[in-house]
């Protein structure tokens, strides 16, 4: 059941989101660090504008909306930051190497905006609907956005 | 024959109505391009969770759960009443109860109350002046007062008592010297 913003304090959302916000940053900022920064940023900014809510999607929408924004506007304060793949983590699991590397490969072929829609689904796991709204695109939108990627990916990994 | 990749999408995605659900199944045992494009998108799906799951950690460190504040209202930590700091109260407690309950019933102060019988109450009449009546206790049994010896004993009490005292009492302001 999707909560309102007027029903929990700060630090309930902080409790139930914190994740939610660090990972999707992490997703697009690639850094732990500059993660950690926005998830602070995040909260500061929710805080700030929380009284301007007016409850037109979920508060977990709303604050990664606000993620969103906040690490576009680092990402072009890097200018020509590109989404590069840390290979610390390979070798370490029992994971299908083969498969990992050329996901990887394939994943170094999106564009930032490709990478963040399948990291919304795949990873995240929202909905259509959620995705529309983080995003600010329609339902259909987002679906033809998805295949084509899925497809592409596809592509890659053949 | 009409693929249904859109179909196959929506389904992997949780999103694809069960009427359409149904018309997808069949489709899909009749038509096996689209049970290879099914498989395909299917394990692309799982790869890629589980690639992006890895990423993730991998920037943040197997991070879990992120630093959480105490929300207002929630109860501070009690500890369990299992616990042996609970067991000495208790049994400390209990045995202190215990021994003040002996120490009530075993000291506690007697109280003798007099009998009736004895118990005797005199009236004295003193003549003349005026009619006074003093009640005497006593505590044995058949040690009767004798009336004179009363008397004499009221009169002398009488005598010790200042002037103001004696006017009081109605007796004439002579009456100590006379005594």
């Amino acid at each position: 059941m999707e909560l309102l913003v007027h029903e929990l304090s700060v630090a309930e959302l902080f409790n139930t989101y914190s994740y939610d916000v660090l990972a999707y940053s992490a997703s697009l900022l690639k850094n732990r660090d500059d993660a950690k920064d926005a998830l602070q940023e995040v909260f500061i900014r929710f805080m700030k504008s929380r009284n301007e809510f007016k409850n037109n999607c979920s508060v977990k929408t709303w604050l990664l909306i606000i993620t969103r924004n906040y690490c576009y506007t680092k990402l072009k304060e890097k200018k020509g930051a590109e989404v590069t793949l840390d290979e610390s983590f390979l070798l370490k699991d029992s994971f299908n190497i083969e498969m990992h590397i050329s996901l990887q490969e394939a994943f170094s072929k999106l564009t930032v905006d490709e990478y963040e829609l399948i990291y919304l689904k795949e990873f995240a796991g929202y909905s259509y609907k959620e995705i529309s709204e983080i995003l600010g695109i329609t339902i259909p939108n987002a679906k033809v956005k998805l295949f084509r990627i899925r497809k592409q990916l596809k592509e890659y990994l053949k | 024959m009409k693929h249904f990749e859109i179909e196959i999408n929506e389904y992997l995605d949780g999103e694809l109505e069960p009427e359409a659900q149904t018309e997808l199944f069949g489709h899909l045992s009749a038509c096996a391009d689209c049970r290879n494009i099914f498989n395909g998108y299917l394990i692309l799906k799982k790869e890629s969770a589980k690639y992006l799951g890895k990423e993730i950690n991998s920037i943040l460190g197997e991070v879990k759960t992120v630093v959480t504040f105490p929300v207002n209202g929630t109860k501070k930590a009690i500890p369990a009443k299992s616990g042996i700091f609970y067991k000495i109260a208790a049994y400390t407690s209990a045995a202190a109860a215990a021994l003040l309950f002996f120490l009530y019933i075993n000291l506690k102060p007697e109280i003798n109350y007099l009998k009736k019988e004895q118990v005797r109450v005199d009236t004295v009449f003193v003549p003349k002046e005026k009619i006074i009546i003093k009640t005497v206790i006593q505590k044995e049994k058949n040690n009767y007062v004798n009336p004179e010896a009363n008397q004499k004993a009221y009169l002398t009490y009488i005598s010790t008592l200042p002037q103001k005292e004696m006017v009081f009492l109605g007796l004439p302001e002579n009456k100590k010297e006379t005594l």
